[in-house]
């Protein structure tokens, strides 16, 4: 035994060494691609455009179908350079073209009109400079005492983004009877991830080091000295820190909901009251999200902390203001973007319209824009058709249920009754815009973006208000949502209301035209909606039943078969490098979910085509790959490899394809063959 | 008590695996350095790759060195012989090794951070204060985290007399073991693994500095960390009964081991 402990000490010691040093290698390409159907090549950035010139549709579907189209492609990035992109650009210059037709009139498309002229007028812009911060910054500097605090926090004039110690926002509750509450949390950090207030890790620096840049460049211009910016950003992240260590949990509480008087029993010194006044929650008795935050907050709500707590209001207004400015505080803001730690990372100029409608999308005025964009382009055929689409999928999905061998009757039943109450939104939101009452100030009247954002901030908390205080169906589609603008290029299910989101800006050239083929739409948007509809199903939602709650509609041992498949997935994709540099795919990155939704969209998408005779598979295939083409940056590659739980565009086309016999017939694939997948290594699951 | 601190650090630092160990170490800190300029080049980069290296490389094979160095065979026989020939009470003895690997641990990242600033010049990172400052700091609340884990490695020492233990013990809770806790986003959890844990808690010490914010809470509960293993490991040393050796058979030997050499110069000592 003794002799046995140095060289066991020694061994110990160079393992732990050469372990840990093997912590930071990143796999090799040859390392990676042990998995055979990983040979393809990384079709989706520019350096291996010449390359796609040599490669057979046997061996890698994704590039050689895409080529012609990538090799006419530059390297301009004002708008993402794949299907998804150009409709994206379409939605806008359709937004611009409405915008410039002036015999449209209504009351939202003036107020985008109203903002049209505030934003895009670039030389007013300039010649407002910083001015409209230095007014709001004024308004901060007036504050000598805490109930100057309050005062400032319930006045949305001199507060354009309502900041207060308490965010609101409504929601819907998960485990109890999914009715909304009113959601309460934490401010908007500088830091922006709480986490970050915990252990700063080197992600959070580098936020750090961007935001403190945006923050010392605007006050400057304001006219702050470097010592004062220097002590007004230190108080600031003092009171963040404290802020978060009242309770530092980052994980949303589903599972309770509290009453007004528990709620407002909480908040003690803090005016929660006067809050929920100001937005007119008088009658909302549901509340729900950091209670704990909520208790604590009296702690530091005081007057020994009224410098701090004005310090952190200056910070999130200036962060906040940044893109509302001028050119100079734009530039600062795209240069300072860059993650000087990525060598692949470079600055990316879009055009101007996408930053002015983004720019709306992100406030409640998405509901004007949205609103208008339907009253004035929405095609009741086009919505007819999807709806057909979407009873055509159902009605594959459920010969797919029935003849499903791993479940028990009593389980087919309820993803049955599932598939059956799915909500359908599609195109049009469930309520209209209405901001009746909002005057803005045009530019000819001296108005500012701040100016704007006072009233569009009190009306999209009023709307909050309204929402928590109003019965709302299970699928309840709010126009005023920026996450769920219809004029957004996208397409979603949400597991909380069992519903899928089919929102315009999908349904646009070239994703979707009225006079495409049946194989094209079907291989395009029609493969989406198959998609979105597997979430359903999929390894995350198939826990809850068919009204969103949180209830196993299949038993454990039923799950095994899913189970396996993705544990397939991880095997295939993980320590898989697109390129040397970009750092692989982990088992933390999870994209089995959206590889299967991939695949049974492709499925039902086949299954509907086979009902038409003379179906042409080389088309669907081809429309396939059309559809997900794209070029991206090298620095957004690596980003999605760490964080997109979607596949890489290229892994996307060819993984997907690979599991058909209906792609291996049509292109007489072989074992060999880079497209060829052993049946057994397939992964659908329905 | 001074004498015995200065035999004790020489005898560890003379030994040829720490030299030979730590070196490679540092010239690991010199490649990195290479290795990220030639590579992608800032302040910024430079600090976040330093950083790594220091977390994931250095710290936690900097304590296993250590605990590997100062390893002599049957350990606390050896230990309590040694105190005995210098005629002090057991408990000096642990002083005075808890004391001589503090100190070659203080040095060792005294020497990191120095090179680590010197490299960035020589190689022109253009570091600025704040990076400077944050990575100095980081360098510093390693530090203190390295030396709290080690004392309570030194504990296992005492109590096996086998450096694995102790080793596993110290890179587990200076690498993988803050790694794990800081994943966990329930509060009472994480609590609890930051007050077991020095790495986790000079974590959050550090995340308080760089935020303006200093937690006399966190350096109160360090002096916790550090104290508790230190009173165990005194209790361990005290407890420990010095048993009659017995000879064992040995082969012919030609050459005679370090260790041994340690081992005769105590003996000897004691027959004095």
């Amino acid at each position: 035994m003794i002799k046995l402990k140095k060289p066991a000490s020694v061994i110990l010691a160079a393992s732990l060494m050469l372990s840990l040093c093997s912590c930071n290698s990143e796999p090799t390409q040859q390392q990676s691609s042990g998995d055979y159907h990983f040979k393809w090549m990384d079709s989706a950035i520019f350096d291996n455009v010449e390359k796609m010139k040599d490669v057979s549709i046997k061996d890698d579907f994704a590039a050689a179908v895409n080529y012609e189209w990538a090799s006419q492609q530059k390297e301009d990035f004002t708008y993402p350079i794949s299907s998804i992109g150009e409709a994206n650009r379409n939605v806008v210059r359709n937004k611009r073209a409405m915008l410039d037709d002036k015999s449209f009139q209504n009351k939202n498309v003036e107020l985008i009109r109203i903002m049209d002229g505030l934003y895009n007028d670039v030389a007013y812009r300039d010649s407002l400079g910083v001015e409209p911060l230095k007014k709001y910054l004024g308004y901060i500097d007036d504050i000598k005492t805490i109930d100057d605090v309050t005062a400032y926090m319930t006045d949305n004039s001199k507060n354009p983004f309502a900041t207060a110690l308490v965010k609101l926002d409504y929601s819907e509750n998960e485990t109890l009877d999914g009715e909304v509450a009113l959601y309460l949390s934490k401010p908007d950090l500088t830091l922006e991830k709480t986490g970050y207030y915990v252990s700063i890790e080197n992600e959070g620096l580098k936020m750090k080091d961007t935001k403190e840049k945006r923050i010392k460049y605007l006050l400057e211009r304001c006219g702050y000295d470097a010592k004062e910016i220097d002590k007004l950003i230190k108080a600031s992240y003092r009171f963040e820190y404290n802020l978060v260590n009242l309770d530092y949990t980052d994980v949303i509480d589903y599972t309770s909901v509290k009453t007004r008087t528990e709620v407002l029993d909480m908040a003690g010194n803090y005016p929660f009251k006067d809050m929920l006044d100001n937005y007119k929650i008088t009658k909302c008795d549901r509340f729900m999200g950091d209670f704990k935050y909520l208790d604590k907050l009296e702690s530091i709500y005081n007057q020994k902390n009224v410098e701090d707590i004005k310090a952190f209001f200056k910070v999130r207004l200036t962060l906040d203001s940044m893109l509302y400015l001028d050119t100079g505080a734009f530039n600062c803001y795209q240069d300072t973007g860059v993650d000087r730690t990525d060598k692949f990372d470079e600055r990316i100029d879009r055009e101007q319209d996408f930053y002015f409608f983004y720019l709306i999308g992100q406030t409640a005025l998405t509901a004007a824009l949205d609103q208008a964009y339907i009253d004035y382009y929405y095609d009741e055929d086009i919505r007819n058709e999807v709806k057909d689409f979407i009873r055509q999928i159902k009605e594959k999905y459920l010969i797919l249920i029935d003849s499903n061998e791993h479940l028990s009757d009593a389980s087919k039943k309820a993803v049955r009754e599932k598939l059956n109450k799915l909500g359908e939104n599609v195109m049009l939101p469930s309520n209209k815009a209405d901001f009746g009452g909002m005057e803005l100030k045009t530019k000819e009247e001296g108005g500012s973006f701040l100016d704007a954002m006072c009233q569009i901030k009190k009306a999209e908390l009023d709307h909050v208000g309204e929402m928590v205080q109003s019965k709302l169906g299970r699928s309840f589609w709010d126009i005023y949502d920026p996450d769920l603008s219809t004029t957004a290029v996208g397409a979603s299910y949400f597991r909380m209301q069992n519903t899928i989101y089919i929102k315009m800006g999908i349904l646009t050239d070239p994703i979707y035209s009225k006079d495409a083929s049946l194989e094209k739409k079907l291989g395009s948007f029609v493969a989406v909606l198959g998609h979105e509809i597997s979430h359903a199903f999929d390894v995350n939602n198939i826990t809850m039943d068919a009204d969103g709650k949180k209830t196993n509609i299949i038993t454990s041992n039923e799950m095994a078969f899913v189970d396996e498949k993705k544990s397939m997935i991880w095997a295939q994709f993980s320590g898989y490098e697109p390129f040397p540099g970009c750092g692989a795919y982990t088992y933390s990155s999870d994209v089995s979910g959206e590889a299967i939704a991939d695949a049974q969209g492709i499925k039902v998408a086949l299954m509907i085509g086979k009902d038409h005779e003379g179906f042409d598979y080389d088309q669907f295939f081809r429309g396939y790959a059309t559809f997900w083409r794209t070029l991206q940056t090298k620095s957004a590659q690596k980003d999605a490899v760490k964080n997109d739980e979607h596949a890489l565009s290229y892994l996307r086309i060819n993984y997907t394809m690979l599991q058909f016999d209906e792609f291996i017939e049509t292109y007489g694939l072989k074992p060999g063959d880079g497209m060829y997948l052993d049946p057994s290594q397939r992964i659908l699951i329905w | 008590m001074v004498e015995l601190i200065k035999e004790e650090i020489f005898t560890t630092i003379k030994k040829k695996r720490f030299i030979i160990l730590t070196a490679l170490l540092f010239i690991g800190v010199i490649a990195n350095t290479v290795m990220v300029k030639t590579d992608h080049w800032n302040d910024l980069t430079y600090a976040f790759e330093m950083e790594e290296y220091i977390r994931f490389i250095f710290a936690p094979l900097m304590g296993a060195i250590l605990l590997l160095a100062v390893h002599r065979k049957e350990y606390t026989r050896q230990s309590i012989l040694q105190v005995e020939s210098h005629g002090k009470k057991r408990c000096e003895g642990v002083f005075a090794r808890v004391k001589a690997g503090c100190i070659i641990l203080f040095c060792s990242y005294v020497v990191l951070a120095l090179l680590v600033l010197l490299l960035g010049l020589i190689f022109g990172a253009g570091m600025s204060a704040q990076v400077t400052g944050q990575l100095m700091l980081r360098i510093l609340t390693d530090c203190l985290a390295a030396i709290a884990t080690y004392i309570f490695a030194l504990f296992f020492q005492y109590l096996f007399a086998f450096p694995v233990f102790p080793m596993i013990w110290y890179a587990f809770f200076m690498f993988a073991g803050s790694m794990v806790f800081s994943q966990i986003p329930e509060t009472i959890a994480f609590k609890i693994a930051s007050s077991i844990i020095p790495k986790q808690t000079m974590e959050a010490f550090y995340t308080g500095l760089v935020l303006s914010s200093f937690r006399w809470d966190l350096l109160g509960l360090l002096v916790l960390q550090i104290l508790v293993p230190f009173l165990l490991t005194l209790l361990v040393f005290k407890l420990k009964k010095l048993k009659e050796k017995k000879p064992r058979k040995k082969k012919a030997k030609t050459e005679t081991s370090e260790d041994e050499e340690t081992a005769a110069v105590t003996a000897a000592n004691v027959v004095v």
